[in-house]
Parts: C-alpha cells; sequence; structure tokens
C-alpha cells in the first residue's frame, strides 16, 4: 500500500445504476451461485464497475460492468502462481476496458462489485481493495450484491465507500485503538452508504407498464408463494455466521481489555520513572553535574494490541453483526407479519379451525 | 507523716546498732527541715505536685555545678571555681522561677554551697600565704570571685539565710551532704503528694478537713487525711523505696569508716528491709483505715455529709484500696442507720456503695467478679425495695450536685444518681460474666442462675419506673432502656405454657419503646427481639410482616454491629421458624445469608472468627466483647441441617429439571459444594455426621428413591441431633417426609420423563405413596409452569409425554444468547477494567455467595456488616426478601390449589 497517497473528499451524493449493470450483476453472480463455484474457491463473485463520475450533479453513474476472472485454486504453494494469477487478471481487465473504449462504452473505472451473503461480508481485504480504488478515484464505490435476498424474490443492491476517517487511517494501515478513537470511528460510521437510482431505458419502462397491465401474468400476484417463509434455512446462516463474529468480537475485546490493563500499568510506570528522572536531573543540575538522558524510558516497550489489525477486525465484525442482525430483523418481522396474514385468510377458508402449524418460526423460546 | 520515721526506725534497729546514730539525726533534720518547709509549702501543694519533675531537674543541674565547684575548690582552681560559681547563679536564676512557682524556698544545699565558697574564699583571701602561692590566673580570679559573691549575696537578699545556715550549719562529716537533702526533698514532696492526688475539688475537700480538723483541735480528726492518704499498699511500696534510698546511703556514710564490711552490710540491710516489706506495714494501716467519729461528737447530717465526702473524695484514686473504700462505706451505711440520720443520707450512700462496687475492677473489659456482682445485685435490689418503698426519696439524674437534699426531713429527699442505670450496668456486667464463663462447665450454670434475679430485678426496676414515672424523674432515655432490659431477657426465651400471656407481655414492652423512643435504635432493637419472640413462637406470619414492615433489611447495613448481630440472628430464627411451618423457599431465604457465607457462628456472634492476621488486638477484645452469651446461642448445626434439608427440596429438582442447560443456575452455593464434596469422595461410607446424611439423602432423591431419602433425613441419630430439638418434632418431621414424597415425585418426572411415554397416575401414587389427587396436583402444577411437557389424559388416568426437541434455529439462538452474553460481561469490563477476580458480577449476582467471598478477601476487617454481605451481593439478596411477600401470597395456597 502506498504511503503517499492524498485523500480527497468524495463530492458524489447518490449513484444512478444502469438496469444493465443490475442484470448482470445478477446474471453473474446468481450463475456462480448455482454452479456452486464461489463455495469451492471460497471467494466472492467479483467484477468491475465502469461509469461516469458527474460531479455537477454530484452524482455517479454506473453504466456497465464486468466480471473479473476468478482466482484458480493454486494447486501447489507456488508462490510464482500467485503472481501470475494478479498478472493475468490485471492483463484481462485491462484488455476488457480497451474493449469497452473501442465499442464506445463508458470505460472509467468507477468501483468494483462484490456479492456477499446476508450484505454482511466487510473482511480485512475488502477494505484493502476499497482503500485502492478509493485512492485511485476518490469516488470509487463498493456495490455489495446479495445474492440470497434475491432468492427470496429481493434485489438487495448497496453501495459503499469508506469514510474519510477510514480513509485516512487505512493509508497508514494503522488501527491502533487510540488512533480509531481521536478519528471517533465506530462501526456506524467506518463506512458511507450512497443511496442508489435504478434507471432503466423507456423502453424497458415501457415493456414493465405493457406486462403489468397484461391479464395473463396478473394472477401471479395473488400467488401464495408471498406467503412463503421459507427463510427457515437463512435464519439459521445468517445466525452461524452471527455467532462466528460474535466469537471474533469476543476475542478483540479480550485482547482490548488486556492491552488497556497493560497500556495503564505501562504508562504508571513511565510516568513515575519519567519524574524521578526528572526529579534527578534537577538536583544533578543544582550540582552541576550532567543530565541523565531520557532515552532509556523512552525505549521501554508500549504494549502491543494483540490484534493483527488493531481495531480493524473488531470494526469489521461489528458491522458484519449489525448487517446480520438487520437482516434477521427484517426476516423475522416479515415472516411474522406474513404468518398473521396467513392466518386470517385460513380464518376466512376454513372458519373456526386455527391452524398453528405455520408457527414454527415463532416458537423460539 | 512522722508515723513512718519512726516505725522505719523500728525496723532498721535491729539491723545495726552502730547506724542507729546517724538514723536519728537524719531523721531528726528531715523531720525539722521537712516542718519549715511545710509551713512555707502549706498552701499550694497541688501545684507544686504538678512540676515535680522540673523541680528534681532543677535541683539535679545545681547539684552538678555545685559538685564541679567543690572539685575545683578542692584542686585549688580558682579560676574554674570562678566559672562554676557565674554557671551556679545563672542555673539558680533560672530555676528560681520555678521555685517560686512550686513555693520552694531556697534549697538549702545551694545555700550551704554559696556558704562553702564564700567561707573558702574568704579563708584564702585572709590567709596571706596561701594567697601568694596561688597561680597567677588564680589570684587573678579570686578578687573577682569574692565581690561577685558577695554581691551576689547581698543582691539575693540571701544574708538571712546564710546567717542562719552559719547559725546551724549541716555537720561536716558529710560527705555529699546535699544529696541527703534533696532527698528530704523530695521526700517531702512525695508524700504530699501521697496525700493529695486527684482532682483540685478533692483536694479542696481535704483541706478543708484539715482546717476543720484544726478548729476542733481533735487529734484524731487531724490524723484523718494522713491515714486515708497512706492506708494503701502502694504507698506502703512508695515509701519502702524511699527507706532503701535511705539505706544505701547510709553505707555511704559508713563506707568512710568501714569499707570491709559493707557488703555484708548491704546484704544484711537489704534482707532486713525484706523481711519487713508488708508484713510489719500492713497492718498498721488498716487499724488505722477505719472510718470512725468521734465518740463524743454527735453524729449530724452535716458531719455525715462531711464524712461521706471525705471518704468519696478517695474514690477512684490511684492509691486507694478499693475494697477499702467500699467498707469504709459501708460502715458509714451502719452508723447512719444507727442514728437514724433519714433516707437521704442512706440512699446516698447506698449509691455511693452501689457505684464504688462496679468500680471494684478497674478495667471496663474487664468482667466483674461473680461474688461482687452477687453483692451490687443485692445491693441495687435493696436500694431499689427501698426506692419502691418510699416516695419521699428521688433520685435522678437531672439535680445537680448542689440541689441535692439529704437532711432536710420537711421536704422530699432528692439525690443525684440513677438507679436505672446501675440496674443496666449491672445488666451489662452479667453478660460480661457469662461471656467470659466457661459455657459447658457447670460453673456457667451457677452464674446462669443470676440471671433469674436480673430479671426479677429488671422486673422490678419497671415497676418502680411505672409507679414513679409521674413525678418526673426519669430521663426518657432510661425508662426506654428499663423496658428494653426487659425484652432482651425474655426475646429468646421459649414459653410453652399460657403463651398467649408471654406474647401479651412481648408486645406490651415492645409497644411501650414504640412509643416511647425518639431516636431508632431502640425501636430498631425492640422491633427485631419481637420478630424473633415470635418467629420462636411459631408466629411466622406476624414475624415476617413485622420485619417486612420495619424495613430493617434496607437499614439494617448502616446501623450498629450489635443491631447487626441482632438482626443475623433474628433472620435465622424466622428461618427455622419458616421451615417449622413448612415454607421450604422462605426458610431457604432466610438461612441461606447467613449459612452461604460459611462463617455463621462468627456473623451471629457466637463465636470469634479465627482468622487474626487480619485484627488488631484491640478489634480482637471489641468483637470478644460482643459475643452473645452461651445460653441465647442459636444451634448453628441444626440451622446448617435445616438449611441444607431447604437447599435438597429446592435444589434437586431445580438440577434435574436443567440437567442439559448448558449454564446451569445453582440456588445454593454450599449445597453444591457439599454434593462435590462427596462426588469426589472415592469411598463413600454410611453418613456421619447431619451434613453428610443430607447429602446422601439429596443423592438417593436425585435418584428418585424417595424412602431412601426419608431414611437418611428421618432416623435416629437426626432425631437426637435435628428433630428432637423441634418443640413440635412430631409435626415438623411429618412436613418433610411429605415434602421429600413430593419433590422425589418432581425429580422422578423430570429425570426420567424421556424413558416413559405414558404413565399411570396411580402406579406414581403407589410409588410414592402420594394419594393419587395429590399427584395430580403435583403432576398439573408442573404442566402450568412447563417445567413438564405432557398431558394428562383423565380417561386413562395417564400422565402422556410430549417429546419436544428444539428446533436447530432455536438450539443456535440459545448459542448465540450465551455467547452475547458473555461479550456484553467482556464489554462491561472495557468500560470498568478491573484486574483480579473482581469482574463484572452483573448475570451472576443474583447468587450471593460467590460476591461474598470476593467481599471478604476485598474488606476482610471491615466488622460484622462488611462480611455478612459483601460485594454487591447484596441488592439481590436485599431484593430476594422483599420478592418473599409475593411468594408467600402464592405460598399458602400451595398444598390446596390442585
Amino acid at each position: 500500500m502506498s504511503t503517499a497517497v492524498t485523500i480527497t473528499a468524495p463530492s458524489v451524493k447518490h449513484i444512478l445504476l444502469d438496469s444493465l449493470v443490475v442484470m448482470k450483476i445478477v446474471k453473474h453472480v446468481d450463475s456462480e451461485l448455482h454452479a456452486g463455484i464461489s463455495e469451492v474457491s471460497g471467494d466472492a463473485c467479483a467484477g468491475v464497475l465502469t461509469g461516469l463520475v458527474f460531479l455537477e450533479d454530484s452524482r455517479l453513474e454506473i453504466t456497465n460492468c464486468f466480471p473479473t476472472v476468478r482466482n484458480e485454486p493454486v494447486m501447489d504453494d507456488d508462490a510464482n502462481a500467485a503472481q501470475q494469477y494478479e498478472e493475468q487478471k490485471q492483463h484481462e481487465m485491462l484488455d476488457m476496458l480497451r474493449k469497452f473504449r473501442t465499442m464506445n462504452i463508458d470505460y472509467e473505472i468507477v468501483g468494483f462489485y462484490q456479492s456477499h451473503q446476508f450484505g454482511a461480508g466487510f473482511s480485512h481485504d475488502l477494505v484493502e481493495s476499497m482503500f485502492d480504488y478509493q485512492a485511485m478515484g476518490p469516488e470509487n464505490v463498493v456495490l455489495i450484491y446479495d445474492p440470497i435476498k434475491t432468492r427470496q424474490g429481493q434485489l438487495s443492491l448497496r453501495a459503499w465507500r469508506l469514510s474519510t476517517a477510514a480513509l485516512d487511517l487505512a493509508s497508514k494501515n494503522d488501527w491502533r485503538p487510540e488512533l480509531v478513537k481521536a478519528a471517533g470511528l465506530t462501526y456506524q460510521n467506518m463506512f458511507e452508504e450512497l443511496p442508489i437510482i435504478i434507471k432503466s431505458s423507456y423502453l424497458n419502462n415501457v415493456l414493465m407498464s405493457e406486462l403489468s397491465l397484461a391479464k395473463s401474468c396478473s394472477s401471479d400476484k395473488y400467488s401464495t408463494r408471498h406467503f412463503d417463509l421459507g427463510s427457515k434455512k437463512s435464519l439459521e446462516k445468517s445466525v452461524r455466521a452471527m455467532m462466528a463474529n460474535v466469537d471474533e468480537l469476543n476475542k478483540s475485546i479480550q485482547s482490548l481489555t488486556k492491552y488497556t490493563i497493560d497500556k495503564q500499568r505501562h504508562d504508571n510506570m513511565v510516568f513515575s520513572l519519567t519524574q524521578k528522572r526528572q526529579q534527578e536531573n534537577e538536583s544533578r543540575v543544582a550540582r552541576g553535574d550532567p543530565t541523565i538522558p531520557m532515552d532509556d524510558i523512552k525505549r521501554i516497550k508500549a504494549p502491543q494490541l494483540q490484534t493483527r489489525n488493531g481495531l480493524l477486525d473488531e470494526l469489521l465484525a461489528s458491522f458484519d453483526t449489525n448487517a446480520l442482525a438487520d437482516f434477521s430483523k427484517t426476516v423475522t418481522s416479515e415472516n411474522i407479519t406474513k404468518m398473521f396474514i396467513a392466518e386470517a385468510v385460513a380464518e376466512e377458508k376454513v372458519a373456526g379451525t386455527k391452524d398453528r402449524t405455520l408457527s414454527s418460526v415463532s416458537s423460539t423460546r | 507523716m512522722s508515723r513512718f520515721f519512726h516505725a522505719k526506725e523500728d525496723s532498721d534497729s535491729d539491723t545495726s546498732s552502730s547506724e542507729d546514730e546517724v538514723e536519728d539525726q537524719k531523721v531528726n533534720k528531715s523531720a525539722k527541715f521537712r516542718d519549715d518547709l511545710d509551713f512555707m509549702a502549706g498552701p499550694e501543694e497541688d501545684e507544686k505536685r504538678v512540676v515535680r519533675a522540673q523541680k528534681d531537674k532543677k535541683f539535679d543541674e545545681l547539684k552538678g555545678i555545685i559538685k564541679q565547684n567543690r572539685d575545683a575548690k578542692s584542686n585549688k582552681d580558682l579560676n574554674r571555681l570562678l566559672t562554676g560559681f557565674d554557671s551556679l547563679a545563672k542555673a539558680y536564676d533560672k530555676s528560681k522561677t520555678v521555685f517560686q512557682r512550686q513555693n520552694v524556698a531556697n534549697p538549702r544545699f545551694y545555700i550551704r554551697s554559696l556558704v562553702e565558697i564564700e567561707d573558702y574564699v574568704n579563708k584564702l583571701w585572709d590567709d596571706k600565704d596561701a594567697k601568694s602561692a596561688l597561680s597567677k590566673n588564680n589570684a587573678k580570679a579570686l578578687p573577682p570571685l569574692r565581690q561577685k559573691l558577695k554581691k551576689y549575696i547581698k543582691d539575693q537578699q540571701l544574708q538571712d539565710l546564710v546567717t542562719d545556715y552559719r547559725v546551724n550549719p549541716d555537720e561536716d562529716g558529710y560527705e555529699t551532704p546535699e544529696d541527703e537533702d534533696d532527698d528530704d526533698f523530695g521526700e517531702v514532696s512525695e508524700s504530699k503528694a501521697e496525700k493529695s492526688p486527684g482532682k483540685p475539688s478533692e483536694k479542696a475537700a481535704v483541706s478543708d478537713s484539715d482546717s476543720d480538723s484544726d478548729d476542733d483541735d481533735s487529734s484524731n480528726w487531724s490524723s484523718e487525711p494522713e491515714s486515708n492518704s497512706s492506708d494503701d499498699e502502694d504507698s506502703v511500696t512508695k515509701m519502702e523505696q524511699l527507706r532503701r534510698y535511705f539505706l544505701k546511703k547510709e553505707f555511704r556514710v559508713e563506707s568512710k569508716d568501714d569499707k570491709k564490711e559493707k557488703k555484708k552490710r548491704v546484704i544484711r540491710v537489704k534482707e532486713a528491709v525484706e523481711e519487713d516489706d508488708d508484713a510489719d506495714w500492713t497492718p498498721v494501716n488498716r487499724e488505722k483505715s477505719v472510718v470512725h467519729f468521734d465518740p463524743k461528737e454527735e453524729v449530724t447530717h452535716d458531719v455525715m455529709i462531711k464524712k461521706l465526702n471525705e471518704v468519696m473524695s478517695a474514690r477512684g484514686k490511684r492509691t486507694t484500696d478499693r475494697n477499702q473504700h467500699v467498707a469504709n462505706l459501708r460502715k458509714l451505711l451502719e452508723v447512719s442507720e444507727e442514728k437514724e440520720l433519714g433516707l437521704g443520707i442512706n440512699v446516698k450512700i447506698s449509691f455511693c456503695i452501689i457505684s464504688a462496687l462496679f468500680e471494684l475492677n478497674a478495667k471496663i473489659s474487664d468482667h466483674m467478679e461473680y461474688e461482687t456482682f452477687m453483692t451490687t445485685l443485692q445491693t441495687v435490689n435493696s436500694l431499689l425495695d427501698l426506692l419502691i418503698g418510699t416516695d419521699r426519696v428521688k433520685l435522678s439524674v437531672t439535680y445537680a450536685e448542689e440541689d441535692e437534699n439529704l437532711k432536710d426531713d420537711t421536704q422530699e429527699y432528692r439525690i443525684q444518681g440513677s438507679i436505672l442505670i446501675a440496674v443496666q450496668r449491672l445488666d451489662g456486667e452479667l453478660a460480661k460474666i457469662l461471656q467470659n464463663a466457661d459455657c459447658h462447665s457447670n460453673d456457667y450454670i451457677e452464674k446462669l442462675k443470676a440471671e433469674k434475679d436480673m430479671c426479677s430485678l429488671i422486673e422490678k426496676a419497671e415497676k418502680y419506673v411505672e409507679l414513679r414515672n409521674d413525678s418526673g424523674i426519669f430521663d426518657k432515655h432510661e425508662v426506654c432502656k428499663v423496658y428494653m432490659m426487659r425484652i432482651e431477657h425474655a426475646y429468646y426465651k421459649y414459653q410453652d405454657q399460657n403463651e398467649e400471656d408471654a406474647g401479651k407481655l412481648m408486645d406490651y414492652l415492645c409497644n411501650k419503646i414504640y412509643t416511647l423512643d425518639d431516636e431508632k435504635r431502640l425501636r430498631q432493637r425492640a422491633m427485631l427481639c419481637h420478630v424473633y419472640y415470635l418467629a420462636v413462637h411459631d408466629k411466622w406470619h406476624r414475624a415476617r410482616d413485622l420485619l417486612l414492615m420495619s424495613h430493617m433489611q434496607a437499614i439494617v447495613d448502616h446501623s450498629d454491629v450489635d443491631t447487626q448481630i441482632l438482626y443475623n440472628r433474628t433472620i435465622c430464627q424466622l428461618g427455622l421458624c419458616a421451615f417449622r411451618h413448612g415454607f421450604i423457599r422462605e426458610a431457604h431465604q432466610g438461612l441461606s445469608e447467613i449459612q452461604n457465607t460459611q462463617r455463621a457462628k462468627e456473623l451471629l456472634a457466637q463465636a470469634v472468627g479465627t482468622r487474626q492476621h487480619e485484627k488488631t488486638a484491640e478489634q480482637e477484645k471489641i468483637d470478644r466483647s460482643r459475643q452473645v452469651p452461651y445460653h441465647m446461642h442459636i444451634n448453628v448445626e441444626l440451622m446448617e441441617c435445616v438449611y441444607l434439608i431447604c437447599s435438597m427440596l429446592l435444589e434437586i429438582p431445580h438440577m434435574a429439571s436443567c440437567e442439559f442447560e448448558m449454564r446451569r443456575r445453582m440456588l445454593s452455593r454450599s449445597f453444591h459444594y457439599q454434593l462435590k464434596q462427596s462426588e469426589k469422595a472415592s469411598l463413600t461410607g454410611p453418613p456421619e455426621n447431619t451434613r453428610e446424611h443430607v447429602v446422601a439423602a439429596s443423592k438417593a432423591m436425585l435418584n428418585g428413591d424417595w424412602k431412601k431419602c426419608q431414611d437418611y433425613i428421618v432416623n435416629d441419630k437426626m432425631n437426637q441431633k435435628v428433630w428432637n430439638l423441634f418443640h413440635n418434632a412430631e409435626t415438623v418431621k411429618g412436613m418433610v417426609v411429605r415434602r421429600i414424597q413430593e419433590e422425589s415425585l418432581r425429580t422422578y418426572l423430570l429425570t426420567y420423563s424421556t424413558v416413559y411415554a405414558t404413565v399411570s397416575l396411580k402406579k406414581l401414587a403407589d410409588l410414592f405413596e402420594l394419594s393419587k389427587k395429590d399427584v395430580h396436583s403435583i403432576i398439573s402444577k408442573m404442566i402450568i409452569q412447563e417445567e413438564l411437557s405432557a398431558t394428562l389424559d383423565e380417561p386413562t388416568d395417564c400422565l402422556i409425554m410430549h417429546r419436544v426437541e428444539p428446533s436447530r434455529l432455536q438450539m443456535l439462538a440459545l448459542n448465540l444468547s450465551d455467547k452475547l452474553q458473555t461479550l456484553a460481561e467482556n464489554n462491561e469490563q472495557i468500560l470498568e477494567p478491573r484486574t483480579g477476580r473482581g469482574g463484572y458480577q452483573g448475570p451472576g449476582s443474583w447468587f450471593p455467595g460467590r460476591n461474598e467471598r470476593q467481599g471478604d478477601k476485598q474488606k476482610g476487617s471491615g466488622g460484622y456488616q462488611g462480611e455478612r454481605r459483601g460485594g454487591q451481593g447484596q441488592d439481590g439478596k436485599r431484593g430476594n426478601w422483599g420478592s418473599q411477600g409475593g411468594q408467600q401470597r402464592r405460598h399458602p395456597q400451595k398444598p390446596r390449589a390442585f
């Protein structure tokens, strides 16, 4: 990571997303999900976004995108292989951009997209690439796509970028508790979300309205599919993920506690030593002796936070947990609503008997 | 004073006849010297006494200089003599103020030294040969010295003294005559000191009597104060020391001529001194010490009062023999009764006797002798009788000493003092006596008999109070104390027959205090005693309501230690009461506050804690003084057993129900500890003590074997140790067995529900020897409380079990919630980082035990308060008691509900 990065505050306020991009992302992620590639490689589907920035409207238009090449699993621990892949990837990306240019499509990179279940996949790597992109162009964003939601009949796309404070810390790659505290960084303000407006072509819009008017399709509106509570699996998954995150949080909190105690002790020690030395020096000055330098005191090693990335992991874990909790909350509340509706419907159809078999989700203790 | 010298002479005379002469001279001289000193020092003796040490210092200083001067003289070093004289004059000047203040005249040795120097200088001056023989320096020093001397004597107006001395000089043979003089001095002042210790007011009394004696011209009288002051062994020993001092000096005198024999003599003389140490002295003193009146004189009120004052003036002095003091007072009382001087005097003297008796032992922490206690008790008793008998005597603390009316027949007698305080103090002494007696000996039982007398005395005092309460002679507080004393002697006693009356009495007494007492302390104590009493007498509901109404549990932490002890006792007794009534949960709550600490005895003040290293000797003493006398003890073993049984009845079903839960919540830590201990043991033999019995019973119950459980709880051994200690043993036993059956059934169902698909109620009823109705009710209750997922099938009389496994999502959610809990805990720790074991205690704090031990560590020496409820556990516990009311309301329905 380069150290000399000038951080310019982004001016973009919202994102205009072409429906083409949406379609492409969905297709890419869904096909991969179906093929189970992401589970094999353990990597998120990702791609590059292209478009242009409208500074006067403080708007970012994303007009096209393309997927990046997946890392092929490295068979041997060949150090060269990874590098080769990286080069290959880079090469393909440039190639694609060149083709875009020749086809008169916007070839300016404005960010990248990734798919994460429940929209919660913020890892250290992601932050690093976000920093890279944002360093490249201050208006760059990341689109997080949630394939699970799509399965449930909804589209979930969210645009994020690192806040200036987080960017600042990332540029130093220093997430020590003191600095984080000084920057006033919490998991809530680490990332900034940008509102997305999906723009379809007029032709598209016409088609949509025609479809909605067409009688043959309208019966679909009232299908019982909407009452499907098939979210048990995903809930389980999200709870599981949450547990993992909480574990992570626990670990980092413990190390933070230890660090605070150590730090306090260290500070006290240094303080008392300095004071003693100062007194001694004063008396030495009075006697006319040379003073003893404070170097050795300064050299006493301050305690280190026992995590790899300082507070970053903790922040990310909190952020993820938050996202997961949001997901669980919405799903459960939706489910409860559905159940009530279902109950009412059922009562109407079969008067008198209440069917509680649906209530499998609600029967949590 | 001369008496001493004569006596000494007597004793010395047999040691060596050769000493007699010297001795005589000395005695004469000192006597003479003393006389004129006495004359000069007369009016302000006491002040001199205060600064004696200072005077001695000055004397030493002067003497040192004189000694130097003498050396210089013998060396004919006039230069040194001159400087020596200067410093002497200076030192004397400085010390003059001291002497003046003490009214000491110019010390004779000083005069003598002056005279000696003067003589010497004059001699030199006159003797031309000697003068010429002097060295140059010395010759130079001689004239100024002479002049200075002359001038000094003139300036200081010492001529008279000098001439006096010249007329009557000291013997020349003395080597160190000034020492002796000083000793005379010291002795005089010392004997003065003996004569007049104590406060100035007493001083005045003595001098009063002195002057009186002068007026009366009665030889008996004049000897009185002296005999008073000197009838003590202390003074004897002091005189003895003085005498030794003298004797030693005598050797020194002797040593001049007879050095060889010196050693022998020393031994001999010393022996002699030791021989006649006490034997010779004491009888003389005793003889003289008795109070007596001049037979010729008529004993009137005034004389009597004077005499009483005189005797009382010796009170509290270090030199006063306390027994003698009491005897003197007794004598006075006799005389006064004989002469019929009236009740006023009698009461006054009696009261003085009582206080003198109390003062027989000097330290407040020591307990009174039992015999003394009994005499005191009798004295107080008779005085009380006397006071009850007549309403003409008013004894009150509100009177000032000047207001006292002892002699005027026509008015009421007014005397300062309070019989109630005496009674109270007597009560305290009894407690101390009992505390210090060996509680397992017959001696204790003997001493305990005094308790009955004490009770009747207190009752009498109460009667007296009620009789005279209108006359306004009592302090409100005093009256409260009397009632309180009665309560404190009654509250722990169980009265079997005519229980109604006893209860009424207690109500009456407590109500008195509730209405009378202004400060809260007595009221609180009375309330606690009341609760205790009610609990002892099985009035559970009243006792509990009273305790809850008093809000004691909220304020007890801020009250004094004695009240806290009483509170602890009350809580325990209440717990036992609840147990007798079958309110297991309440009993458990009540007892766990004390039992969970593992220091029940200490908290009940029935034993002193073993952790000496944390306590200073002082604290230990205080702790000891707080101990509850043995006959008031609550049986700790019984309490522990009851507590464990309660824990068993509550905990075992609970354990069975959450066997698979990840985090078990323990109701009683000490019970779990006991269980674990027995599990750890590689070989479990048959139970020995009560604790092991309960643990064995618990294990049996956990297996659902109620019969075995019952056998462990109710058997001969337990009968002896536990059940027979209840006054209604059979009912309690029946209750416990019944509870064991019920709880065993519950445990059985919870433990083995997985094995059964259906159970017939009849079979269960047979198995646990309960009626089918009871089984039905218990099971229904369990179903309602969602402890058991099952349904009752009426037609077939079966219990149908439902097996519900939690879904995976539910399990996950539970796991997650656990994890979140630890996360929250860790988070708290960040906010409040603490080193060591202490940490966030939020979720764990429903259970007091853990915190308690922490509290101990943190403030081990915090007295009873900190020990009983350390750390933050108290809120939880407080809540327990508070919520008890709610549970209670549910509770009575328990047996009937289903």
